[in-house]
């Protein structure tokens, strides 16, 4: 019994003195991005219909979401940031730690190793983490400038070891920055409120590192715009396809949401009912079964 | 025909069979002229369970080992000192009932290093190795001896860097466990050759880091990270290493050779690659 309470008493105080010495955990929880499921699924299933009375209200809604995002440059600002936190990722100078961590994860050393390599990529490494970006706006000047005051966009990127997550997410303070015009560009300033997810960017199945701005996105902005003095609420969701300048909102109508996709002056309508081809010229959709509706003047 | 005649007509035969036995015949005149130390009351004590009696010191070609009583063993690698990284290790039999035994081994080494520079980047590394290694020993009869355990080691490493492009913290931690197994032969009071084969039972490492930066003058980014990876995981790693080991009065001598995977002295870990592992220590008891 003497030999019994001796072992233990031995086992317990090393065990314990090497517990004690473990190192802390992962860094703080991963946080939760917002849940994009509904707008995706939306884009992808829309729930709304379209007949003679809805489609062309439908269409109006859409060209006045094109044009607040074409001509407040959200897109471009969108954009913008995501080329400065890919660069950030990827194509900063080599010898950051950072770069050596990504270059890590995505080299696999042998063809076979290439060849055979598992969701949970080749070295075998399990984890992740995520990206807190800040991207000063470029302010009201005749050349941008890194000030505080032109207003911050914040957004979390998350990642494994399979590459980024399906949505960055983010908030927006008071970002003022130019929009081409002519005469003179606008001002044009775009806040988020206290909303903790002004921006959701939806970028599809885990994507690999550098592809983050160039790769087809599904947009959720909620806050306000201001043009020029002239402010108004925002609350839109759209995709972006960069590669083919092609931008889709989604549409509220009666029974549910359309998805209008305007891509140089053609426009498109998907509903519950089929997909719709619109001819401004002709004031007329086409649908899957070569049924017209008629638009309104 | 004496014994020696007919192991001398076999090796003329077989030229390695005959380096082996030459080789014995060495240890074994070697170890006539020694004093008898290969007792009871002074076991081997390397993968074993037991320690030195009470008053055996030890100044070593690795250690410096000081017996306080019977069963317990304090000392140090005296040679990391002299790069700043501080060890100790305790051996504690726990229980001697012969013909068995249980002892505790555990050992402790730290590291701290801090470098900057007139750019002002500085950075910090702290080390930390722990291992404990529990061990059961069975001396058969007054010729073998098999001792049994496993080795648990941690090393954590964490540090703090600061340049002018990016500031962060990181830790990382590798554990193993490694499972032993040791057959001593005493052939004479002397010598005693001594077999030890190591096993990995796992080995893994994990790591985090919080690390900012900034590409450029808009752009500020802060990684949060963490990973574990078990590519250290080696499957079939292990290793053996026969050694003779002498033991006179106020000396003890081992030398070896092995094959394997080596287990690094002191931080445990166990490399991929398989080599050939020398084992060689020198100590002196008063």
């Amino acid at each position: 019994m003497q030999m019994a309470k001796k072992i233990v008493v031995a086992m317990t105080l090393c065990t314990g003195s090497l517990i004690g010495c473990l190192p802390p955990q992962s860094v703080e929880e991963k946080p939760t991005p917002p849940d994009m499921k509904s707008i995706v699924s939306a884009f992808e299933q829309p729930t709304g219909s379209v007949n003679n009375e809805r489609i062309s209200d439908a269409i109006a809604k859409a060209k006045q979401m094109a044009k607040e995002i074409q001509h407040s440059s959200i897109e471009e600002l969108i954009q913008d940031a995501l080329d400065a936190v890919n660069d950030g990722l990827v194509d900063h100078t080599s010898n950051t730690l950072v770069r050596q961590c990504i270059d890590c994860e995505q080299s696999s050393t042998t063809p076979i190793q290439k060849a055979t390599r598992t969701q949970s990529n080749s070295h075998g490494i399990q984890g992740g983490g995520w990206f807190e970006a800040e991207r000063v706006c470029n302010g009201w000047g005749s050349a941008p400038t890194p000030e505080i005051s032109n207003g911050i966009v914040r957004l979390n990127i998350g990642f494994s070891a399979d590459g980024v997550d399906p949505v960055i997410w983010g908030t927006v303070r008071d970002c003022k920055y130019l929009v081409p015009s002519s005469p003179a560009p606008i001002k044009a300033m775009l806040d988020g409120g206290d909303d903790d997810v002004a921006v959701a960017v939806y970028l599809g199945q885990q994507g690999a590192w550098g592809q983050m701005a160039h790769a087809s996105m599904i947009v959720r902005l909620k806050g306000s715009l201001t043009l020029d003095n002239e402010s108004w609420g925002l609350d839109l969701a759209f995709s972006i396809v960069p590669a083919e300048k092609k931008l889709s909102v989604l549409v509220p109508v009666s029974d549910g949401v359309v998805v209008v996709e305007i891509q140089d002056e053609t426009i498109a309508l998907d509903a519950k009912n089929g997909r719709w081809q619109c001819d401004l010229s002709e004031m007329q959709c086409m649908g899957p079964n070569q049924e017209i509706l008629e638009l309104d003047e | 025909m004496s014994d020696t005649g007919l192991t001398f007509a076999f090796c003329l035969k077989h030229k390695l069979r005959c380096f082996c036995c030459l080789l014995f015949s060495i240890v074994v005149l070697i170890s006539r002229n020694g004093k008898a130390e290969h007792t009871l009351e002074n076991p081997i004590t390397e993968q074993t369970a037991y320690t030195k009696h009470h008053g055996r010191h030890k100044i070593g070609l690795w250690t410096l080992e000081a017996a306080h009583n019977n069963s317990l063993t304090f000392g140090c690698t005296w040679a990391t000192y002299f790069l700043l990284a501080p060890n100790a290790h305790v051996k504690w039999q726990v229980v001697r009932s012969d013909p068995v035994a249980f002892g505790v081994r555990t050992s402790v080494l730290t590291f701290r290093g801090e470098n900057s520079s007139s750019q002002g980047q500085s950075s910090k590394v702290r080390l930390f190795v722990g291992s404990l290694e529990p061990m059961f020993s069975w001396r058969f009869n007054s010729s073998w001896t098999l001792s049994t355990g496993s080795v648990l080691t941690l090393v954590i490493a964490d540090g703090d860097i600061s340049t002018a492009s990016f500031n962060g913290v990181a830790a990382a931690a590798v554990s193993n466990v490694q499972y032993l197994l040791s057959a001593e032969w005493r052939i004479n009071r002397t010598v005693a050759f001594v077999v030890t084969g190591r096993y990995l039972l796992f080995q893994k490492a994990q790591a985090n880091a919080n690390i900012s930066y900034q590409p450029d003058d808009f752009t500020r980014m802060t990684l949060h990270g963490a990973a574990t990876t078990s590519s250290l995981n080696y499957r079939g790693a292990g290793s053996i290493v026969g050694s003779v080991h002498w033991s006179w009065r106020h000396i003890d001598l081992r030398i070896g050779v092995g094959y394997g995977n080596w287990s690094l002295p002191l931080v445990n870990f166990v490399v991929e690659k398989k080599t050939l592992i020398p084992d060689l220590d020198f100590a002196y008891y008063f």
